[in-house]
Formats: C-alpha cells, structure tokens, sequence
C-alpha cells in the first residue's frame, strides 16, 4: 500500500478497538515517520508527511478526498485513510469512482486470510496419516513426542476446530 | 509465585501462566505488530534482512482461531529442513535460524492457544550444533506439571536436535518409535515476543532488551 506510488491509501480496521493496532502496523512497516490526524484538510496542506487519517467523520472525509482528488496529486508522500470495514465510508467509497480508481492497488486489509482447510487436511493426512482430529487426540493421549515439528503440526490441527 | 496450600508450586505455575495468556490485547494484529516489531528491530541491527517483517503472514482457521507465522519462503531452514529465518552476525552461533508460530483465539476465550518459538545454530566456539525451543500447549500435556510445564524450553546440543529432527510427527503412534529424551526447563509466562527476545538475547546480547544500569 505505501510503496504504491498513490498519493491516497485505504487502510481497514475491523472495530474501534483494532484501530490504534492498525496505527501501529502502518507505523512499523513505514521506513519514515508517521503522523497521525484526524483533519482532513491536512491530506491537502502537509504534503511531504505520510499521514494516517482517522476521521472523525469518515464518510465527510472519503467524499472530500473524492471531490478534491486533483489537489491531492502533487503529495510527496501519501495519506493513508483508516475506514471501519463494512461501515458507511466503505460503501461512499465505492461509490466515489475517482478516488476509489486510484486506491484500487493501495487498500490494506489486515484480516488473516481464511484457511483452505479441505486442502490443509489433506495436507495434514499426507503428513501424518491422520486427519487433525484423529491425530490431536493421539497428542492428548500423549503418544506422540514433544517435539518442535510436533508442535507445530498441533497448532495445524487445531485450526481444523477443537471440538473437545 | 509462591503455591497456596494443598497446591504444589507446579499447579500454581499451571494456573498463572494459563490466566495470563487470556486477554484482549492478544488479537492477531496485536500479536503481529509486537513480532514485527522485533523482526524490523533485529534487521535493523543486521541480525536477518531487512524485508524480514513482510515474510510474517497471518491464516484464519475454524471457530475463530487465527495463526501467525512466517512464510513458507524463506531464507534458512532448520534441522528439519522446514523454512525459518537466517540470522547472522551473532556473537555465539553461526548457521542460526528462527522459527515461530502463534495459534490464538479471537473468540471466548481470547487469548494465546499456544506457540512455538526457536532458535538453532552452530555454536563457534565448538562447532557443535545447538538448539532452543519454546512450547506452550493449550492444556496439560505429558506426566506433570513439573516434568512437562505448560509453558517450557527445549534446550540442547547436537545429538539432542539431530535424533529429535529424525522423529516422525506421529512417531507415539508406531510400536517401534524410539521417544526423544529431551527434558523441559518450566517457564513463567511470557508471551511469545518476549520468548523471542530471550532466544535472541541468549545468543547475541547486544539485542538484550533489558540492560541493566550499572553503576
């Protein structure tokens, strides 16, 4: 997202709760500092800071940096606009089709991505010779070492679920 | 910690480290951002590459369980021939590489399932090759709570994690598996980011994290 080239970034959170973890995310992969704000006009005045937004009206702040993209096209730097997902900004953004071309290849979404978990017990069978369950209750029957390979294929088996 | 009556001190580190890995504050993007953080501060020092933190993915599995981990791409592997990452420019090893995975529950009850966190190299003053792993599972696993603490170290040299690398994943279930000696050294909790700063500032102490003020 931030090495994009875009002078606009949409990052997603998932709650309020999330969003400072979000913050902290962008802070960390960013190679420069970061600024935090809530102002959206400040999208359009400090222009050589990457700027994380978290408006305070995310809604009003998608459909200004919609209405005044072109403003936005000499930033050295760019401004990354948190959005709650699934919230009302999402849905302003989609239909908002300038700035959302533009943020097409600089969206951030930090959910994990879902499992394949048909092909990851296939995977596991291949390994093992047990589906997950079957080999979490050999682990639990304390038939297989505590070994670090083991281990790790404990935390493959349950995320298959844990029905105990 | 000191055990209340008619509890050994085992059961009492069962409980505690068991209450400590619960908690809000171990949601997945939390969880990233503290081993990210200690990725871009190990590559900053020039212990692994600089692009280290992009090779940590994050998976979504059933009943809201979420696992962090590295990519299957990387640039080391261990004694098992699985991916992990090289470190270099360390005081005491050479050929050293690190592996995690973190498996929590963003559902009731939240907290860290369980992980592992480890740390293999060649040791230079000896050559000989060593080992340290830590585990936590979600319960009580093995004979005990002293022999096989919730939360425990694997540590040893090369015979140690050369025999272990040998023993198939479901080795227990065969009549003619040969089991690991490999005893565990019982932790206090510590949440897998501060179990990689143990690792690390075991084998290079300049990446101590808690340097004391000597006078």
């Amino acid at each position: 997202m931030l090495s994009d080239g875009s002078p606009v970034g949409i990052a997603f959170y998932e709650s309020p709760a999330t969003r400072v973890d979000l913050i902290e995310s962008i802070r960390i992969v960013a190679e420069v500092d970061v600024t935090e704000t809530t102002n959206v006009e400040d999208a359009f005045v400090r222009k050589d800071e990457l700027l994380v937004l978290s408006p305070e009206n995310e809604v009003d702040a998608v459909r200004t940096l919609d209405g005044r993209r072109e403003a936005l096209r000499d930033r050295t730097a760019p401004v990354v606009l948190l959005l709650l997902r699934g919230g009302d900004a999402e849905r302003a953004l989609r239909n908002s089709p300038s700035l959302a071309s533009w943020v097409r290849n600089a969206e951030y979404d930090p959910r994990p991505a879902a499992l394949d978990l048909e092909s990851e017990a296939r995977r596991f069978h291949e390994a093992t010779s047990m589906t997950p369950r079957e080999w979490l209750e050999h682990w639990r029957a304390g038939r297989i070492d505590d070994t670090l390979e083991a281990n790790l294929l404990y935390q493959r088996a349950l995320l298959h679920g844990d029905e105990r | 910690m000191t055990a209340t009556q008619g509890q050994t001190l085992w059961d009492e580190l069962h409980r505690t480290v068991n209450a400590a890995r619960e908690g809000n504050g171990f949601g997945i993007q939390a969880v990233e951002n503290q081993m990210a953080g200690r990725l871009k501060r190990l590559a900053a020092s020039g212990h692994c590459v600089r692009h280290a933190v992009g090779w940590l993915t994050k998976e979504s599995g059933a009943s809201g369980l979420r696992v962090l981990r590295f990519k299957d791409a990387l640039d080391g592997s261990d004694a098992w021939g699985n991916p992990a990452l090289r470190l270099t420019n360390l005081r005491y090893l050479d050929e050293a590489v690190l592996r995690f995975m973190i498996t929590l529950s963003e559902r009731s009850p939240r907290g860290i399932r369980a992980y592992v966190a480890s740390c293999e190299g060649t040791i230079k003053a000896t050559g000989a090759r060593w080992h340290a792993q830590i585990h936590l599972t979600e319960d009580k696993e093995g004979d005990g709570g002293c022999g096989h603490a919730l939360l425990h170290c694997h540590m040893g040299t090369k015979d140690a994690v050369e025999e272990e690398a040998k023993i198939p994943a479901d080795a227990g279930t065969k009549k003619s598996s040969t089991r690991a000696f490999s005893p565990r050294v019982p932790l206090p909790w510590m949440p897998p980011w501060d179990a990689i700063d143990w690792l690390l500032a075991s084998v290079e102490p300049s990446l101590e994290p808690a340097p004391h003020q000597r006078r």
